[in-house]
């Protein structure tokens, strides 16, 4: 079950050293604050845009985390890691419609254009599938939101509780890792 | 003849004048509509026995969806919709809106989960409905056009497959709209508000 995440980490571990290192000395503020490890990586940096994950209901143990992300040159998002004070399993998921797999056409953020269920036939069912990169176009804003991207936390160890706020580390394929502070609610901000 | 016309003309005007009569639906409605009443599902939570997929009673509603509790994404954004939808409704119409969540996951949904998963979204109207037999959880999901599957992948992953459509049922089983993924609070509320006119 933790395979995934740490073929993840294996592979990026120099980066995220270097990553971790960084952040150390950027108390950055994460909601709306640009905080890149520029240092470590040259010129990329990743500014975060609202931050905040769902309440999870008692006993449920799964929940998600949902950002909005604008690299300043093109890098992807490659890794997410979470205190196990958390959740046992942070991962980027993507919720798409089960016939779409196949063919990798996924659901645009934000876009209603999918079918899902809007048109007279039978509707499609979804499903959930881990990326191991997401792309993130230079001055593009990309959005995990719901329905699309999300930081699926599996595992958790207690419930998120309205307002609480929690710490996820991004791990960014050229700007390092940047520590977010995701605030909890019922819905989007 | 003529005077009917006219009348009719009248009308039409008039009622176009209203303005705010005329609103169109956002869920699908089927012709010809789907029939689900003659399901029936265990309840395991707030009460045990037989649900019957309909409305208890001519002036209700019953919003039905299939899912699974630890489904991270759809299934809470349909619900904080959902809820939102439904506290913005006259407190009068509010009451009359049930809430039926048919798990696709019986083996990790057990009547605790499912209650205090439900009771964080919806208080007390709700209903949680789980049966085991794979058999009959399909029986139960054919009428509404649902599919449905829990799988457990070669790492021990369980990855979920479900139809995140919700679906608005009358007293008499009859679906009289569907509401496909997204579907905005706002909508709910307007829709709900359209249907629990022309149910009462």
């Amino acid at each position: 079950m933790k395979r995934s995440r740490s073929t993840i980490v294996r592979a990026l571990g120099v980066l995220a050293l270097v990553g971790l290192a960084v952040s150390c000395g950027s108390d950055a503020d994460e909601d709306t604050a640009s905080s890149g490890p520029a240092a470590a990586s040259g010129t990329v940096t990743v500014e975060t845009a609202d931050a905040w994950a769902r309440t999870s209901p008692a006993m449920v143990t799964a929940g998600a985390a949902y950002v909005t992300l604008t690299a300043s040159d093109d890098d992807a998002l490659i890794g997410v890691e979470v205190d196990a004070s958390i959740a046992g399993i942070a991962e980027v998921h993507e919720t798409v419609a089960v016939d779409s797999m196949e063919s990798d056409t996924t659901m645009a953020m934000g876009s209603e254009t999918t079918a899902m269920g809007s048109d007279e036939s039978a509707p499609t069912a979804m499903t959930m599938q881990p990326i191991d990169r997401l792309e993130l176009p230079g001055g593009e804003a990309v959005s995990l939101a719901p329905g699309g991207y999300h930081i699926m936390l599996m595992e958790l160890a207690k419930p998120l509780e309205l307002d609480q706020t929690l710490t996820i580390e991004l791990i960014f394929e050229k700007a390092g890792t940047l520590p977010v502070t995701f605030t909890v609610r019922d819905d989007a901000p | 003849m003529r005077r009917s016309v006219v009348a009719l003309a009248v009308l039409l005007a008039l009622a176009g004048c209203g303005g705010s009569e005329p609103r169109t639906l956002t869920g699908i409605k089927r012709e010809p509509p789907l029939e689900v009443g003659s399901v029936v599902l265990p309840e395991v939570a707030p009460a045990a026995g037989d649900f019957a997929m309909k409305a208890s009673a001519p002036d209700r509603l019953l919003v039905t969806y299939f899912g699974y509790t630890n489904c991270p994404d759809l299934c809470p954004t349909t619900f904080a919709a959902l809820r939102k939808g439904i506290d913005e409704l006259d407190e009068a119409d509010a009451e009359r809106v049930d809430i039926a969540f048919v798990t696709v996951d019986p083996e990790r949904d057990t009547p605790e989960v499912l209650g205090g998963y439900l009771s964080s979204f919806f208080g007390e109207r709700w209903h949680a409905l789980r049966v085991e037999d794979e058999a009959a959880l399909v029986a139960a999901e054919a009428p509404f056009l649902v599919t449905s599957s829990v799988e457990t992948t070669f790492d021990g992953r369980i990855a979920v497959e479900h139809t995140a459509t919700t679906y608005i049922i009358d007293s008499a089983g009859t679906v009289v709209a569907e509401w496909g993924y997204p579907t905005k609070a706002e909508d709910m509320t307007g829709d709900l508000a359209q249907l629990l006119e022309e149910t009462s």
